[in-house]
């Protein structure tokens, strides 16, 4: 039962050959990109830096002693007299200012630490690829005034334009992409195990466990999915752990349900029977007997609700409900894109998203239709 | 009695409550076993052999399902036993053959796991020692290169592999009793012989009881030492395979016996039915439940219940008012 991707495409027509590998290869760079975020972008931190006597700029290699800190390749963004490169390597432009108040009145030459801004140069500098130092500013965007011009388009700098406070659209898409990722697979995995269980146990166990359960299941089904999302998050709070968790609880039903019709199915079957004949427990007949034959059609159920989770975040955070504010995620960045395009029509803050949302989720589904052929290709063979 | 009783089944009733009303499709069945005999389980459709083999594991449903009556299993009271205490008797003591092999191998396991698991689980032996004691049991069973076959899913085998592999599992862990639920029903003629010619070595090599339910005369005939010929739940006549093919005294064996094709015949000759269909279970008529179907139904027929009854061979019983009589009719059908 290996399941290889030359055995996915094998029968395939050359045209439907792009119409799966396409969407693979968007989803893999929409996965790549999302997880390689922190090695890619140059992030702002505000770190203890020792500070020594204002020098002249001249020296360059000065190293404090006691320096404990190893700030590899960190540029030290303080502006005014203040500013002491600390690191030889220094790639980036001064683009921010000490989020506290210089403290240059110490004249020895003993080591003051002082929280400042620096940039962190990427792990893995890509050439080409430079994502600027405010790439991430949404963490500072009111303490770095940089060279921004909001609502610029696609240009060398900024490969898909800035958006309304002039921060540069990839990387956020890119550092939205996580989010979209943390909802399609944390909280689809999170109803899919207890969601399944449920089912399964209700299929199997029937009497009052099934009573109980599908009661518990049905009326979560009939609570407003949209209702009980905005109230998980308003109560527990709006980050990034509640919302995953909130679209998992409003996933869980479905999963519950349609586990639970395969278990029924599956529990009548004769191997189940035979298995009971055999001395095992129930338990292991759930576990070993009903799992597996329930796994495939929950399992490509789950690949379709991922889609849905991702539009379902994208709908909260178009909200405001989804991660808060200056971090950003699609739905958000689609929303933020509102203003500019009645006032100017400046369309890509908006548009930009959008399509992204639209491609990932159409890949997906583009995905699962051709997994799913083939799995149930292969149900009917056995 | 005192026979060498290895399995003995007292007055065994098993109903299920469905929508149209309780369906009593094992009524009153007492039956025994000696150690290493074989059993025959006869009768048509619906007549509760399946469940009857069910009710002796103890493997029916929990839900609307009563069942009274005892079963002594090697002088343990099987009936009086909790689920946990029965399961170690299931596998090990008492195992099963289903009757269709398609369904009854779980598709997304590999049949070396199916062979084992169980192994490991009641004879405490650990997966390398299992799949040596597996291994030789497939041999054993008819399956070429066993080595090569072990990491085979079910759907990779024909039908007569797959029963075989049931076979292969049910006697891992060397039962003593087997109940075989219309082993070869799902099979074709030639592989039907292969199987019941592997019981039946099995059966003598291991000194084993087994209880074969199926609806084909000339099976039993062939493989059994004893024949009970069930009918709406209950029993209608038991014997010696031998007196009872030799003299049959109930109409419904009789007329079992005469519905089986004779090749002889010429092409083109009607066969030979029983007339109207099996009895409801939940309305059962009063009176012998055949007396419907019955050529010879009287009045009395139609409103008493004969009892298990034996004339001269105390071996041999049967529950009708008006036992056919016919003797000398030797021979046996199609074995």
């Amino acid at each position: 039962m290996k399941l290889r991707i030359s055995t996915l495409t094998r029968d395939l027509s050359s045209r439907e050959k792009v119409a799966f590998y396409v969407p693979l290869v968007w989803l893999c760079a929409v996965v790549f990109l999302s997880l390689a975020a922190p090695l890619l972008t140059m992030r702002v931190e505000l770190k203890e830096l020792p500070v020594v006597k204002p020098t002249p700029v001249s020296t360059s290699t000065t190293t404090p002693t006691g320096n404990t800190q190893n700030p590899g390749g960190v540029t030290n963004l303080g502006g005014g007299g203040s500013a002491t490169t600390t690191a030889p390597v220094t790639s980036t432009t001064v683009a921010g200012t000490t989020t506290t108040s210089p403290s240059s009145s110490s004249t020895s030459n003993e080591a003051v630490t002082e929280k400042r801004l620096v940039a962190v140069d990427p792990i893995i500098p890509i050439p080409g690829f430079k994502l600027k130092p405010w790439d991430r500013s949404w963490e500072t965007v009111k303490e770095i005034p940089s060279p921004r011009i909001p609502g610029e388009g696609p240009s060398g700098d900024h490969w898909l334009g800035t958006d309304e406070l002039g921060r540069d659209m990839l990387s956020r898409l890119i550092w939205g992409g996580r989010v979209a990722l943390a909802v399609g697979i944390v909280s689809v995995l999170v109803a899919m195990v207890i969601g399944g269980s449920l089912g399964m146990l209700s299929g199997y166990l029937r009497g009052r466990t099934e009573t109980f359960l599908m009661t518990i299941v049905g009326s979560l089904l009939a609570f407003p999915a949209l209702i009980l999302v905005i109230a998980i998050v308003a109560f527990l709070g709006q980050d990034l752990q509640n919302i995953v968790l909130a679209i998992a609880v409003v996933a869980i039903p479905s999963f519950a349900r349609i586990s639970y019709a395969n278990t029924l199915a599956a529990a009548q079957r004769e191997y189940v029977l035979a298995a009971r004949s055999l001395g095992a427990s129930r338990f292991r007949i759930l576990r070993r007997e009903i799992l597996p034959n329930i796994f495939l059609p929950l399992s490509a159920y789950a690949l379709v609700v991922t889609a849905v989770a991702i539009v379902a975040e994208g709908g909260l955070a178009f909200l405001g409900l989804s991660v808060p504010d200056p971090k950003p995620s699609w739905g958000s960045m689609i929303n933020d894109g509102r203003k500019p395009l009645t006032l100017d029509g400046t369309w890509h803050i908006s548009f930009i998203p959008a399509i992204v949302m639209f491609l990932t989720v159409l890949s997906l589904n583009l995905i699962v239709d051709r997994i799913r052929q083939i799995a149930e290709g292969k149900e009917s063979k056995l | 009695m005192s026979r060498d009783e290895f399995l003995r089944i007292e007055d065994l009733h098993t109903s299920f409550k469905t929508g149209r009303g309780i369906v009593r499709a094992v009524d009153g069945v007492t039956l025994s076993l000696a150690r290493g005999e074989s059993l025959g389980i006869v009768g048509e459709s619906g007549s509760g052999k399946t469940v009857l083999a069910r009710s002796i594991m103890g493997l029916l449903p929990p839900r609307a399902t009563t069942r009274t009556g005892k079963i002594f299993f090697n002088g343990e009271e099987l009936t009086a036993m909790d689920s946990e205490r029965l399961r170690d008797y299931w596998g090990a003591q008492i195992a099963m053959v289903f009757q269709d092999p398609m369904t009854a191998l779980n598709p997304v396991m590999k049949i070396g796991r199916q062979v084992t698991e169980h192994m490991i689980h009641h004879m405490n032996v650990d997966r390398d020692n299992a799949k040596q004691i597996a291994l030789k049991l497939l041999t054993e069973v008819g399956i070429p290169e066993p080595g090569k076959r072990f990491d085979d899913y079910p759907h990779q085998m024909s039908g007569g592999m797959r029963q075989r592999i049931m076979i292969a599992i049910a006697l891992a862990c060397g039962p003593s009793l087997l109940l075989a639920d219309e082993p070869t029903t799902a099979l074709d003629v030639t592989v039907q012989a292969q199987i019941l010619r592997l019981l039946a070595e099995q059966r003598a090599e291991r000194n084993m009881s087994m209880i074969l339910v199926t609806h084909d005369l000339g099976v039993v005939a062939s493989n059994t030492d004893r024949v009970a010929v069930m009918y709406g739940g209950r029993i209608m006549e038991t014997a010696k395979t031998a007196s009872l093919f030799a003299n049959m005294r109930h109409p419904y064996t009789k007329a079992l016996f005469d519905s089986i094709p004779n090749l002889k015949n010429p092409s083109h000759t009607e066969l030979t039915v029983i007339p109207g269909r099996p009895p409801d279970l939940v309305n059962p008529p009063p009176g012998c439940k055949f007396a419907a179907r019955c050529d010879y139904a009287t009045d009395q027929c139609r409103s008493e219940e004969p009892t298990l009854q034996t004339d001269g061979d105390t071996e041999h019983s049967f529950a009708c008012w008006h036992p056919v009589g016919v003797r000398g009719k030797a021979g046996v059908s199609n074995a």
